[in-house]
């Protein structure tokens, strides 16, 4: 017991020594062909049309693995603050690109009117480190 | 990270989505919705939800008697089941690379489910997303004199799939407060927080200044002093430069 909690402490110190160094070989590694929040945006504007139901955008982005978060349903619609009788819900795409210790995420929103109709695509990256 | 008040005067178009001001109005939205959780068996419980129920309990009452109650009797719901109303302010963690962990905060009470948290403007490529790069219409341009990751920015709002920490498996999670009532009090603190991390353009470091001394800071504005990690948050303690 007190022997593997040295060796897990010896492992941490370790790691935290070594990270730095990692870091600095991952970035200039870099990745090669991410995606970019403008390439998603348009491939969304050039599949979807607006005015497409809500169930259809939602069975879109399932169909082509558009999101990380599992699928995507209607279930997830929550009213928009500022925009009586608007709904909107999210996906997500995370690791489109890593560099070092941080890594990037393209969210993305659909927004639908009362009819839950499709009235707004956007896009942005977010990222994570520790 | 705009506080509300300038996301309201920032005259951006709808295309700058999830802001706070959203985010903040859709919960008083689903306040006034009535769309509260439903209040479920005692007996139903798991044997740790029994367990934060009943401290939740203790802390709604002002002593244990009610609750040792519901222990004397078992498994037996009580006789009237009590409609505890907490706040649970929780820190979890999602795996980065090499065992270091990005922290972020969680509250949660009967009517929402909020999430706090810090990050770089950019990333090692020195790209951002000019439009937006955090929830905030008016997160500081990213500016290369910061280094490669740019500035801690911030984000708040409600959390729920398609979220940027969303996620039903945390590599660490630990409870840092339950107290009666709703999270209002430190939402409020912890927006504030962070609103204030942002406006100070604190240049992110991955292993001296980041995501996890945002989390730290913001849950010591909100009065919760001397939480540790469960797991390995490098830059946890590293104190920010905060107004």
């Amino acid at each position: 017991m007190g022997a593997g909690m040295e060796h897990s402490a010896a492992h941490a110190m370790i790691l935290r020594f070594l990270a730095p160094v990692c870091l600095v070989f991952a970035s200039a590694c870099g990745q090669a062909e991410a995606m970019t929040s403008d390439q998603l945006e348009s491939r969304l504007n050039a599949d979807l049309s607006l005015g497409m139901a809500a169930d259809e955008v939602a069975k879109y982005l399932n169909e082509n693995e558009l999101s990380s978060d599992g699928a995507v349903t209607t279930d997830q619609l929550r009213p928009v603050g500022d925009r009586p009788g608007h709904s909107d819900f999210l996906a997500i795409l995370r690791n489109v690109r890593k560099g070092g210790l941080v890594s990037t995420a393209l969210q993305m929103r659909f927004v639908f009117d009362e009819q839950e109709e499709l009235t707004e695509i956007s896009v942005r990256e977010i990222h994570t480190g520790p | 990270m705009t506080g509300l008040s300038e996301a309201s005067q920032s005259g951006q178009p709808a295309a700058d989505y999830a802001t706070n001001a959203q985010t903040l109005a859709t919960r008083q939205e689903a306040l006034s919705a009535g769309t509260r959780k439903q209040p479920v068996n005692f007996s139903d419980l798991s044997p740790v939800e029994q367990g934060k129920t009943l401290r939740a309990l203790d802390l709604a009452t002002g002593d244990t008697v009610t609750s040792n109650q519901i222990v004397a009797d078992g498994d037996a719901p009580p006789a009237v089941e009590p409609e505890v109303h907490t706040c649970t302010v929780e820190v979890r963690y999602t795996p980065v690379a090499l065992g270091a962990n990005h922290a972020f905060i969680v509250t949660t009470d009967a009517d929402s489910q909020m999430y706090y948290r810090g990050g770089p403007a950019a990333n090692s490529e020195g790209l951002n997303s000019p439009s937006g790069s955090s929830s905030g219409s008016s997160a500081p341009e990213f500016d290369p004199n910061q280094g490669i990751y740019g500035s801690i920015v911030t984000e708040y709002g409600e959390y729920r799939p398609g979220t940027i920490d969303w996620t039903t498996e945390p590599s660490g999670q630990q409870t840092v407060d339950v107290s009666p009532g709703n999270c209002d009090a430190v939402d409020h603190d912890l927006a504030q927080a962070m609103d204030d991390i942002e406006a100070a353009e604190i240049n992110y470091m991955p292993l001296h200044q980041n995501s996890n001394s945002t989390v730290r800071e913001g849950l010591e504005r909100a009065g919760f002093d001397d939480v540790e990690p469960v797991v390995w948050a490098p830059a946890w303690n590293t104190q920010l430069r905060t107004p």
